[in-house]
């Protein structure tokens, strides 16, 4: 009996010691070919540099050809075009429907799931790439200040716009879901100041050069332009002109400068481009040309407002808006709609449009009105005509007036913001609020309410954080 | 022989002579005892004389020559007189006595006069046996008579015997507590092995449990068990067709008649609280090897196997279910703790047959028959249909247009269709060959076996699935008994050329609808208008092909150690691949669809998975009881690859099965591959006192690879015990208790059937950016994912009456599972809306009672009669779930309620004065949403079970099985969701009971167009998600019918047959049920109803 148990006792020890040292490395699984962990991604520098082309790609990007809008392919241009007085809707069975009647519900879809969940999507993921790329030991000291100051860019420029459309919204900066889930809304100052830090950052530590031969990332000129929009908006206005100034004088005119020939302005070969946003996969080259350009009724048109404010001999009416004539029952009809981008599709490899994100007119203009604010207001309307002279080509160039007023020069700048920017990021609905014109200008719409000047809170995002709170006016 | 040999002999000879007579003066002078005890094993003959010399004082004399290596295998004789004594000794050896005074002459048999002719003729002379066991070991004292006659001899201690019979004589060999077998003997029988199977109370059957063998008697656990015998009762191609109502606490459901679909098999119910992400499907586990397909579906494309996303070929269709021993079905925690994390759903063991010792028996059985539809609902006919189109237009009060009422305007209103009988109508055709090989010695046993199996389709057209299948299976027992080894070896291809969808959806097409042309061509869009309804008959050129192999192959090799002592190790290998493709030519499409082109799919699925299983187990004796201590590891490997290419812009019908006829830009290709690792260690002890208290410890120490790397390993463990209390004193000769157990267990399990990489934070790409590669994070990592874990509990009362004449089984059990892994909601403001996540502190609860009686109604005579009842009382609820009303499943699940429950609107019948179907409005908002419904019911089965009776008289033996089940399922009006009786789609004749005028009650609502405002409370759709839409589906189906004859012995000698039997087989014969409009099974009128096979068939051996 004994030796019996001696034979047990030495077997089960055997077997647990063989077992205790063999099976922790035996579970270990090798990677899946379609799947790589983030330890994988962040060895080395390449692999991280494609974790951040990623960024970039998914604020353009769709999971097929055919789903609805995403992120900043087309939602917000057209979400902010209908909600402002930009863009009108053919039809009332758009999905955007309630973004024109301004009066959207909070469970609204393509609120959730085209704007504001594709938005925080990308936030994580730069939160993801921002956190690996710190505890990474592969990648190279110069690779993650470069690509961790192009993730904060992302990261600011997403907040940015959720800021803008959503007011005081949660904040999540890390990728822990356990946290993420029960954040509060947090007051918009500190979205601000998030911002700002991701965006000086960026500015210090990316180069002025492009990586690449286009300019689809981000860069310290793209960094510093974004940095004086938000100046702009802060009302900073010294800052937003040191800025703007830096992108426009720092560069050179060899980097960036106007394109002379209005429909060359959105070419990936324009050198106006401080940012564009190239559309992955698909043959589409921007959302902007796919969901406007139509050969029939458009489903955007440009609405009367915008269609009848450009001046006299103003070549961007004819450049960048086309005309459809539509018979219907005997009627002729005239529909006008966005032609910055000419292509509804693409048509070959070589992409000759992808979205801008940034380009040198709006600087000017930001430092225009930043001038213009601090009264500097021969240097405001320099800047002014150089946008307004390159699009109305009349001889004599009809000169803003010497004489006009500061009140009166922050409302040409606003006009001239209105139809150089149509159609672009929702720049005329962020103008509008953060100018105070809002209500004024939009009570001309038929259900307008102040409240409509921020999107609700998506619904299902209220009903599964406790901590989350509806803007006022919603339900 | 050369010289020196020679001289050695001589003088071998001498000396043993001087020796034998020194025996004789040393040994004649004391006086003894003429009896006899004798132990001897393995002794040689001259060594027993010796003890026989010493014991009875008789003196030996023989030739050293004849005892030259001869040796007694086995001797135990108390107290024998000496011929006996010497008797057993020289049996089945050359040699005879003679007793002269007090010596004992040996010397060699002189042949007989007869013996030597009959040699010389070759006439039937002395015939010599052997008997065995089902082991191959000898028996010893079986009787061997001469048929109706009297006992003519028995079997040695080695099992042999020898006997002078005539030709032609009928032997009868009989053991205790074996079954009497019959022999003949033929002019040229000189040895004859006799191989006896034990007849045993069912309560002593072996059962296969986890990692050993055990009988019912002194389990501690819950094991069901269906044996290779009544599974080939059943002319089934899929085994788990043939567990379909026999195990208590399993349901097998069959979505679909279609060769080669899986079954859902779920074993205790429901546990699996999200089920688009975990399996709530059992363990299967085939020869030792976990399969690595187990009951999922192989195919990667779409085939015609059924509507759901998990309906599908299954690999079970590529096993021959004939190569079945039997099917262990565990299911409490006893007896599935061993499997850890794996057996959190149940095991299903799967043996194959092995060989038997004896000679070498040739076994073939061919079967042939015919299989149809059951229930297809009766649909209108043309004049019915046109009827009830019009009907409806005037009901809407809408003006019938080519547009709109095609049918009536632009179809010929008189042709007539019968769409069921066209294209599930026809006869599938069953054949089935099998043969086999087996037999062996008692060292080795082997079974070889062939077989094909064709099963037709009840489509039109002649479309088929195929199986070849192999199987192999060889036990050896080295010379000294301490080495085994068994190899068991499988494979299996099943071919399947079928429709790529199942032709049963097309029995909604309206009867006049246009199949043949003028010039006899198939027809398209009659009246020139293209609606979408195409030609069912060109759909038959959409083909889905399909070559699936299965191998399974396990090697086990067994040492004993020491005495109590074995140490083993098994080695698996699994693997099923399936190749297959869909083929849609331009020949199949509606040439008027836009986009025009062939398309096809090609898919390729292998999954593999190889299993190392190091064992060690002590048995001993501690006090009054057996000890039995197993200790063993697992490693465990499962590699899937996956790969499907689809192509489209086929010009030509004729390159379709290629890639290369397919257009540049048409071809897409994706593929996926996974690695599951599984490692363990476990252990068990069983005590069993004296045959009355057992006990049972199971533990486990697993590793999965499917969690992340802080949860991978995690213990599981279970203690059973059972005290048979029949064998307590009181009890022990009670003439009406012959047995009686007292069984209980509890014990925890695991589930990680999450699928791989779960807990991965990965990354994946999708496009280029910058004309480079992007990564992007796919889902949200959760390091904290976690096994869910199963506890069970199970208490279990076994009785049997009247020498077990009678057996009862009750068993209660309560399953709780505990953090269940589910795909979670997550505000976006994360960045993804689910997660996949443990629900922390969430219990699902399933209870049930099951019962068995088995009973031997009559055994007497040549008649006997056996009835076998099982019944099962299931009840699932959700147990707990903290702040379920803040969850994402808030309107889903409730506390205390099944997690299969029906919620929906009340259904409120049709309204005599409008005509139209009606739901509650609780609220009275006038809308029918989320807000006014209620818990209707639920769709678990309440309560399922089945009765078997088994007749034999003589030679004749039928048996049938009644298979019952009480339960809710869709009702036929919902069968075609969105299109009420009159939209442009046939419809059963039970439709013809609408509504017609104000005032009518009716179930029927009135003929219409339209399916109703979607949040309404009138009409078709609100109707489809209220608790109208289900219906009373309990049925009682006579599941087999099995008779067969077994033609006499003697007749068959003649043609040296050992045995021959016709039999016929019935499946599915008849239903009876007050399920209207098709099966109570498939529940659905337009789709294949599970199918009725009649096959007839011989099987003979040789």
């Amino acid at each position: 009996m004994t030796i019996h148990h001696i034979y047990i006792k030495t077997g089960l020890a055997f077997a647990i010691c063989l077992t205790l040292s063999a099976c922790k490395k035996f579970v270990e699984v090798p990677e899946p070919i379609d799947q790589i962990s983030t330890e994988v991604v962040f060895q080395s520098d390449s692999k991280a540099a494609s974790a951040v082309r990623g960024l970039y790609g998914e604020m353009v990007g769709s999971t097929g050809f055919f789903t609805s809008v995403l992120g900043f392919s087309g939602a917000v241009q057209i979400s902010a075009g209908v909600s402002a007085d930009e863009l009108t809707l053919s039809s009332s069975g758009n999905q955007f429907n309630e973004f024109y009647t301004n009066a959207i519900s909070s469970s609204n879809g393509v609120n959730e799931g085209s704007i504001w969940g594709p938005t925080y999507n990308v936030i994580y993921n730069t939160n993801a790439v921002i956190e690996s790329l710190d505890k990474s030991p592969g990648v190279s000291a110069t690779g993650k200040k470069q690509l961790t100051a192009e993730a904060k860019f992302v990261r600011a420029a997403n907040y940015f716009y959720l800021v803008n459309l959503y007011g005081d919204i949660p904040m999540p900066t890390t990728t822990d879901y356990r946290l993420n889930a029960t954040l509060p809304n947090i007051p918009a100052d500190q979205i601000y100041a998030l911002i700002l830090e991701d965006l000086k950052y960026a500015k210090d530590n990316l180069s002025p050069a492009y990586i690449g031969t286009q300019r689809l990332r981000a860069n310290k000129y793209a960094a510093a332009a974004l940095l004086a929009r938000v100046y702009l908006y802060k009302k900073d206005w010294i800052n937003a002109e040191t800025l703007a100034t830096e992108v426009i004088d720092g560069a050179g005119k060899t980097m960036y400068d106007l394109e002379p020939d209005l429909n060359k302005t959105f070419l990936t070969s324009s050198k106006e481009v401080i940012l564009q946003l190239q559309q992955p996969g698909t043959n589409l080259y921007t959302w902007d040309g796919y969901n406007f350009i139509s050969s029939g009724i458009p489903q955007y048109p440009i609405s009367d407002a915008l269609y009848n404010s450009f001046e006299a001999n103003d070549q961007r009416k004819t450049s960048w808006i086309k005309t459809n004539t539509v018979t219907t029952a005997g009627v002729s009809k005239n529909y006008n709609f966005p032609f910055k981008y000419k292509l509804n599709s693409g048509t070959g490899t070589t992409r000759t449009e992808s979205m801008v994100f940034l380009r040198l007119s709006e600087i000017y203009l930001i430092r225009s009105e930043a001038r213009a604010q601090q009264s500097k207001l021969t240097e405001a309307i320099a800047d002014l005509d150089v946008i307004r002279k390159r699009a109305i080509n009349t001889v004599p160039f009809p000169s803003t007036g010497p004489g006009t007023g500061k009140d009166g020069l922050l409302d040409l700048i606003a006009h001239e913001r209105f139809v150089e920017l149509f159609t672009e990021g929702g720049h005329r609905w962020l103008d509008l609020k953060r100018t105070g014109k809002a209500d004024e200008v939009l009570s001309k719409k038929p259900n307008w309410r102040p409240q409509a000047k921020l999107y609700p809170v998506p619904k299902g995002d209220i009903d599964k954080n406790p901590f989350l709170k509806q803007n006022p006016g919603y339900n | 022989m050369n010289f020196y040999t020679l001289n050695r002999l001589l003088l071998a000879m001498k000396l043993t002579t001087i020796l034998v007579f020194a025996v004789i003066l040393q040994t004649s002078a004391a006086g003894y005892a003429q009896r006899l005890t004798l132990h001897t094993k393995n002794a040689p003959l001259e060594h027993v004389f010796k003890t026989i010399s010493k014991q009875s004082g008789y003196d030996f004399v023989y030739n050293d020559f004849d005892l030259r290596g001869l040796k007694v295998s086995s001797l135990q004789l108390n107290n024998v007189s000496l011929e006996n004594g010497l008797q057993a000794c020289l049996d089945g050896q050359d040699l005879s006595y003679v007793i002269k005074d007090k010596t004992i002459i040996i010397k060699r048999k002189e042949k007989s006069l007869f013996s030597k002719l009959s040699d010389l003729i070759g006439l039937a002379g002395p015939i010599k046996g052997v008997v065995i066991d089902e082991n191959g070991h000898g028996l010893p004292g079986a009787a061997i008579r001469i048929k109706g006659g009297q006992r003519i001899s028995n079997t040695n201690n080695d099992g042999e015997f020898t006997i002078n019979v005539p030709e032609g004589t009928i032997l009868e060999i009989s053991y205790i507590g074996y079954k009497i077998q019959e022999a003949v003997v033929t002019k040229s029988t000189t040895k004859l092995s006799i191989s006896l199977s034990p007849d045993i109370s069912k309560l002593d059957e072996i059962s296969v449990e986890g990692y050993r063998k055990g009988s019912q008697r002194l389990a501690t656990s819950n094991i069901s068990k269906i044996s290779g015998d009544e599974l080939m009762k059943q002319p089934v191609s899929n085994p788990m067709q043939a567990l379909e109502g026999r195990i208590p606490g399993m349901v097998v459901s069959q979505v679909s008649g279609v060769p080669g679909a899986r079954l859902n098999v779920q074993i205790r119910g429901r546990a699996n609280f999200d089920k688009n992400l975990t399996s709530d499907q059992p363990l299967f586990i085939l020869d030792g090897v976990p399969m690595a397909a187990g009951n999922d579906k192989v195919n990667l494309i779409g085939g015609p196997f059924g509507p759901g996303t998990t309906d599908g070929l299954s690999a079970f269709a590529g096993i021959n279910t004939a190569d079945i021993e039997s099917i262990d079905v565990l299911k409490d925690a006893d007896a599935t703790a061993i499997y850890g994390s794996r057996g959190a759903n149940g095991v299903i063991l799967i043996t194959t047959r092995k060989g038997k010792a004896g000679k070498m028996r040739l076994n073939a059985n061919v079967t042939s028959g015919v299989s149809t539809v059951t229930r297809m609902a009766k649909m209108l006919n043309t004049e019915q249909y046109i009827a009830m189109r019009k009907e409806a237009f005037a009901n809407d009060k809408i003006t019938p247009t080519n547009s709109n009422a095609y049918d009536l305007k632009l179809w010929d209103n008189n042709r007539y269709t019968d769409f069921t009988d066209l294209l599930v109508g026809n006869n599938a055709h069953t054949n089935d060959a099998q043969l086999t090989l087996s037999g062996g010695s008692k060292s080795t046993q082997y079974r070889i076996g062939g077989a094909y199996h064709k099963e037709g389709t009840v489509w039109p057209g002649d479309m088929s699935s195929d199986r070849g299948s192999f199987n192999l299976n060889i036990h050896n027992t080295s010379q000294d008994e301490r080495f085994t080894m068994d190899l068991s070896a499988l494979y299996g291809t099943n071919q399947s050329n079928l429709t790529a969808l199942d032709l049963a959806a097309a029995v909604v097409l309206p009867p006049n609808f246009k199949l043949y042309d003028e010039n006899g061509k198939l027809a398209w869009n009659e009246g020139n208008l293209y609606i979408q309804k195409d030609n069912p008959l060109a759909t038959l050129n959409q083909v889905y092909l399909s070559k699936m192999s299965n191998i399974n192959a396990n090697l086990v090799l067994n040492y004993k150690l020491l005495k109590n002592l074995d140490i083993r190790s098994s080695f698996g290998y699994n693997m099923t691949q399936n190749d297959e493709k869909r083929l849609t030519p331009l020949s199949a499409q509606n040439p008027m669809a836009s986009n025009l082109s062939g398309f096809s799919s090609f898919g390729n699925n292998q999954l593999k998975n190889w299993i190392i299983e190091p064992q060690a187990e002590y048995k001993g004796n501690i006090g009054k009881g057996k000890l039995n201590v197993l200790l063993g590891g697992t490693f465990n490997q499962r590699s899937t690859a996956g790969l499907v290419v689809n192509a489209k812009g086929y010009t030509s019908d004729e390159l379709i099965g290629s890639l290369s006829g397919a257009s540049s830009t048409g071809i897409t290709a994706s593929n996926t591959a996974s690695v599951y690792r599984y490692q363990a260690v476990f252990g068990r002890i069983n005590y069993n006192w004296e045959d009355k208290y057992i006990v049972n410890f199971t533990g486990r120490r697993d590793g999965s690879s499917r969690f992340g790397p802080d949860y991978r390993f995690s213990n599981f463990g279970a203690i059973g015990a059972a005290w048979v209390f029949s064998n307590e004193a009181p009890l022990k000769d009670s003439k009406v208790l012959s047995y009686g157990k007292l069984r209980g267990s509890y014990g925890s399990t695991g589930n990680d059937q999450i699928g791989e990489y779960q807990y991965l934070d990965a990354w994946v790409t999708a496009g280029n950016y910058a004309d480079s590669a992007t990564l992007y994070p796919k889902k949200l990592y959760n390091p904290d994912l976690h096994w869910e874990r199963n506890k069970k509990l199970e208490i279990g009362l076994e009785l049997g009456f009247f020498k077990d004449r009678i057996l009862f089984t009750g068993s209660v059990y309560q399953n709780i599972s505990s953090d269940p892994l589910v795909s979670y909601g997550l505000p976006k403001i994360t960045g993804f809306s689910t997660i996949v996540r443990n629900l922390d502190g969430v219990e699902v609860q399933n209870r049930g009672l099951e019962l068995t009686v088995t009973s031997y109604n009559f055994r007497k005579g040549p008649f006997t009669w056996t009835t076998d009842f099982n019944f099962t009382l299931p009840q699932n609820k959700l147990k707990k779930y903290p702040d379920l009303e803040k969850s994402t499943y808030f309107n889903t699940y409730a506390i205390g309620q099944s997690l299969n429950r029906i919620f929906a609107a009340q259904f409120t019948g049709v309204d005599p004065a409008t005509g139209l179907y009606t739901v509650k409005d609780v609220n009275g908002d006038n809308q029918a949403t989320t807000a006014d419904y209620g818990v209707i019911g639920s769709l678990d089965p309440t309560f399922y079970g089945g009765i078997s009776n088994n007749f034999s008289y003589k030679r004749f033996n039928l048996s049938f099985f009644l298979q019952f089940t009480k339960q809710l399922g869709r009702d036929w009006r919902t069968n075609n969701l969105y299109n009420p009786p009159g939209s442009a789609f046939n419809v059963p004749e039970l439709a013809l009971s609408r509504w017609q005028n104000p005032g009518d009650i009716t179930d029927v609502q009135k003929f219409t167009t339209t399916q109703g405002a979607i949040y309404g409370t009138a009409g078709f759709y609100p109707y489809s998600f209220s608790s109208g839409a289900y219906t009373d589906a309990s049925y009682i189906r006579l599941r087999n019918v099995y008779l067969s004859y077994d033609i006499p012995v003697k007749w068959l000698s003649v043609v040296h047959i050992n045995s021959c039997k016709f039999y016929v087989q019935g499946q599915n014969l008849f239903v009876i049920s007050g399920y209207k409009g098709g099966d109570p099974e498939t529940q659905n009128y337009t789709r294949m109803s599970p199918l009725r096979t009649i096959t007839g068939g011989l099987q003979l051996t040789l």
